[in-house]
């Protein structure tokens, strides 16, 4: 079914603007008709055709464009499965729990789970696992990728926490510090423990939290973007640990004898 | 107190005084104070009998009178067990100076005219330094004996008139003996034993050298060898105005403990650090920072120089060993020092035997005071379920305690918020314990191995054999290799978990 002439300049003026919310006074200026009827009419033949969705914000109606393809997507579908699949839209990076969809759809669960399998088989949409909630079943749109909130963060991979990832950080953090605290070491740790030669107190050049982040981002040993947020917990692990301790006139680090002493006892061990 | 601690108590002093002491040390510690009476109906024992061994433990320094009950503060029972390494320690004043030591351990206490004139400079060299001190009545009388009578005298001396009533006369005379005794209080140990005075040894001072030890090993461990030097140079100025270890001890143990004067000096200058280091350690320090120093700084300057850069570290560290009071003035806190000792003790207790992930676990609690198990994962960067199993273990152990916190009214687990969170004194404690009954079965086997093997040893007693090992038998000589090499082991794990129960209890 073809859309009108009028119709058909809203919608190529609606598409420009993909992602935009358009009111009804922004629909008004979009087109060259001033007539509300002429709109209204306009908009129940692009609704018809799944080509706009409306979406309540506050106390507004406004008016999201869908594309062509999406469009055609929802009119293969039977309606229950249009309705999961606009709530599993509506729901974003974050995704939507399969009660949830019951609640709000008040379908049955075997009509629900008969179109997310459906849904899940046309790869429109996924199944995604939160580091919150492992147990729940979480569905998002197949072209999404997870919130931060779902998959935990640079720590989480395939929603389980990276403990070798996490200890190699460390353990290259932990090092750089080292380098740092220790002009002398020169690769070797039993160097540091024979010379024993401690910096001037007034020393004030050991690393910070910027400096470290810039030296993890240049070395490349993350394959995820870590932030300065993820740094800094990293580091307080190492300070927990009892392998570094922290300045607070110069909120830098500084590598303890202790940790290099009890890191050689453990080369020793392994060598052995 | 503990069972164990009790139960080893009673294996010492049975072990070393006999079995009728450890009857009546034993009837004592499991009813916490007896009447001579008391003591003699429980252990079947002569009344007779009980007075004269309580005497002689009494004379040892192990059972206080106190009213008309006797007493034994554990902590002196537990004494025992540091006979040797005072002796070793008593080296240090030079050869025969374990035998003097000795002889005041075997007796308690000893008049100077008593031991062997060859031993007296030593005594003098021992008695200059608080290893020894004399004993005199005041610090073997509990406070109230002392008080009452004085009291008594004070009161005898006012006479009685119908001028003055009995209410001020009692009066004058409560404050007549007050006076007196502030006097006597202020007045003893202020002399070194000489003449016929009792000596006896002062085990405070054998526990503020524990003490320093302990402390400087682990300066050397935490900041290296020099930093140690320095802070054993600091811990040198300051122990001689140093009384005893611990000032909460209770007030019966303040009296029979031999005690220096109080309100000595508590902080040392750099220059006095610098004269107790020794040459090599001096030696050491020049390059012991990597930063040059400024040029102008040369020989005794530069020394100066580099021993404030130490002490800033040593002031700088987590556990925070002394702290600066002006500049030029070091002190160290002991209280809070020995406080941060015992953390880092109890922590490495921890990763040794539940590893480093609980390590990390219970600073962050220690850190966050109160947190539950999904925070702590995230914090600790840590999978929960793989903390859960840590958790309940150190939960096991006291390590760390459990929190409930009801979301509401309802007490139903799902809506309930279980923090962790760690208490020191309970977890000391219960480490402690652990301490006193790993020592007790170590004692144990000790005297079940000696005993195994009682005519070999007795037959190693006599002279003949002593002089002519070989006369011994070559299984004989086997057996006695295997008893010796039981015994070492057993002794050198007795010392360390004396060690760590001294950190604990008396630092």
């Amino acid at each position: 079914m073809e859309l009108s002439g009028e119709t058909e300049q809203l919608y190529n003026e609606m598409v420009q603007k993909k992602d935009h919310l358009f009111s009804q006074d922004d629909l008004q200026n979009l087109i060259t008709n001033k007539d509300p009827r002429q709109l209204m009419s306009a908009i129940q033949q692009l609704s018809d055709h799944d080509l706009v969705k409306i979406v309540q914000k506050g106390g507004d109606i406004l008016y999201q464009v869908i594309s062509r393809e999406d469009a055609a997507k929802l009119r293969a579908m039977s309606a229950e499965e249009s309705m999961v699949f606009r709530y599993i839209e509506a729901s974003g990076r974050d995704g939507i729990w399969t009660k949830t969809i019951r609640a709000k759809s008040n379908l049955h669960q075997s009509v629900v789970q008969r179109c997310l399998r459906s849904l899940e088989s046309k790869m429109y949409i996924k199944a995604v696992k939160s580091v919150k909630t492992p147990t729940r079943k979480i569905y998002m749109l197949a072209s999404l990728q997870p919130s931060i909130e779902l998959t935990g963060g640079p720590w989480f991979t395939d929603s389980e926490l990276d403990q070798e990832f996490i200890d190699g950080l460390l353990n290259i953090i932990w090092l750089y510090i080292v380098s740092q605290t220790f002009p002398n070491a020169t690769g070797d740790l039993n160097d540091i423990l024979q010379n024993q030669q401690l910096r001037d107190p007034t020393y004030r050049g050991y690393p910070n939290i910027q400096q470290i982040h810039r030296f993890v981002k240049e070395s490349n040993v993350a394959t995820v973007e870590l932030s300065e947020d993820d740094v800094k917990a990293l580091c307080e692990v190492l300070l927990y640990d009892g392998k570094v301790d922290y300045l607070h006139d110069t909120n830098a680090y500084y590598a303890t004898l202790e940790s290099v002493a009890l890191q050689q006892q453990k080369d020793a061990i392994l060598v052995d | 107190m503990s069972v164990h601690a009790k139960r080893l108590g009673v294996l010492l002093v049975r072990d070393m005084y006999g079995d009728v002491a450890g009857d009546i040390v034993q009837d004592i510690f499991w009813h916490g104070r007896r009447t001579a009476i008391q003591i003699s109906k429980s252990t079947k024992y002569d009344l007779k009998f009980v007075l004269k061994t309580l005497l002689i433990l009494i004379q040892v320094g192990l059972v206080q009178w106190y009213a008309n009950y006797y007493i034994v503060p554990y902590h002196h029972a537990l004494r025992l067990l540091r006979f040797g390494s005072m002796m070793r320690y008593a080296e240090a004043y030079g050869p025969g100076a374990e035998k003097v030591v000795r002889l005041l351990l075997t007796y308690g206490s000893l008049e100077k005219a008593r031991i062997p004139a060859e031993l007296e400079p030593l005594v003098t060299k021992m008695s200059a330094d608080y290893f020894i001190v004399s004993l005199n009545r005041v610090r073997y009388t509990p406070c109230s004996h002392i008080y009452d009578e004085l009291e008594r005298a004070a009161l005898q001396s006012i006479p009685l008139k119908s001028s003055i009533s009995e209410a001020k006369r009692q009066q004058e005379a409560s404050a007549s003996a007050i006076a007196a005794f502030r006097d006597v209080m202020s007045r003893h140990g202020k002399a070194p034993g000489t003449g016929s005075i009792p000596l006896v040894l002062n085990h405070d001072r054998y526990l503020i050298r524990r003490r320093s030890e302990v402390l400087t090993e682990l300066v050397s461990l935490r900041l290296g060898e020099v930093s140690a030097s320095v802070f054993k140079a600091l811990l040198c100025v300051l122990e001689p105005h140093l009384i005893r270890c611990r000032s909460d001890l209770p007030d019966f143990t303040k009296v029979v403990l031999p005690t220096l004067t109080d309100g000595g000096k508590s902080v040392a200058t750099v220059q006095e650090i610098l004269a107790n280091m020794s040459e090599p350690d001096k030696a050491k320090l020049k390059q012991s920072i990597y930063e040059e120093s400024p040029s102008t700084y040369k020989g005794r300057e530069l020394l100066l120089y580099r021993v404030s850069q130490h002490l800033e570290w040593l002031k700088r560290d987590k556990l925070k060993f002394v702290e600066s009071l002006n500049g030029n003035l070091w002190a160290v806190d002991f209280n809070d020092l020995c406080d941060h000792v015992r953390e880092h003790i109890y922590d490495e207790r921890v990763q040794e035997k539940y590893g480093n992930l609980a390590l990390r676990l219970l600073r962050v609690i220690r850190a966050k005071k109160m947190v539950d198990e999904k925070m702590l994962g995230k914090i600790a960067l840590v999978p929960s379920s793989e903390i859960r199993s840590l958790l309940t273990d150190m939960k096991l152990a006291s390590c760390i305690e459990l929190q409930e916190v009801p979301r509401g009214n309802e007490r139903n687990p799902s809506s309930t918020f279980f923090l962790w969170y760690h208490n020191p004194v309970h977890a000391y404690n219960y480490l402690l314990d652990d301490v006193y009954k790993a020592m007790e079965n170590q004692y144990a086997t000790l005297i079940a191995e000696r005993k195994k093997r009682s005519v070999l040893i007795a037959k190693m007693t006599r002279e003949d054999i002593k002089a002519n090992p070989e006369l011994l038998q070559p299984g004989e000589r086997k057996e006695l290799k295997e008893y010796k090499e039981i015994e070492q082991s057993v002794l050198v794990q007795l010392g360390r978990l004396e060690k760590l129960a001294m950190i604990f209890r008396d630092f």
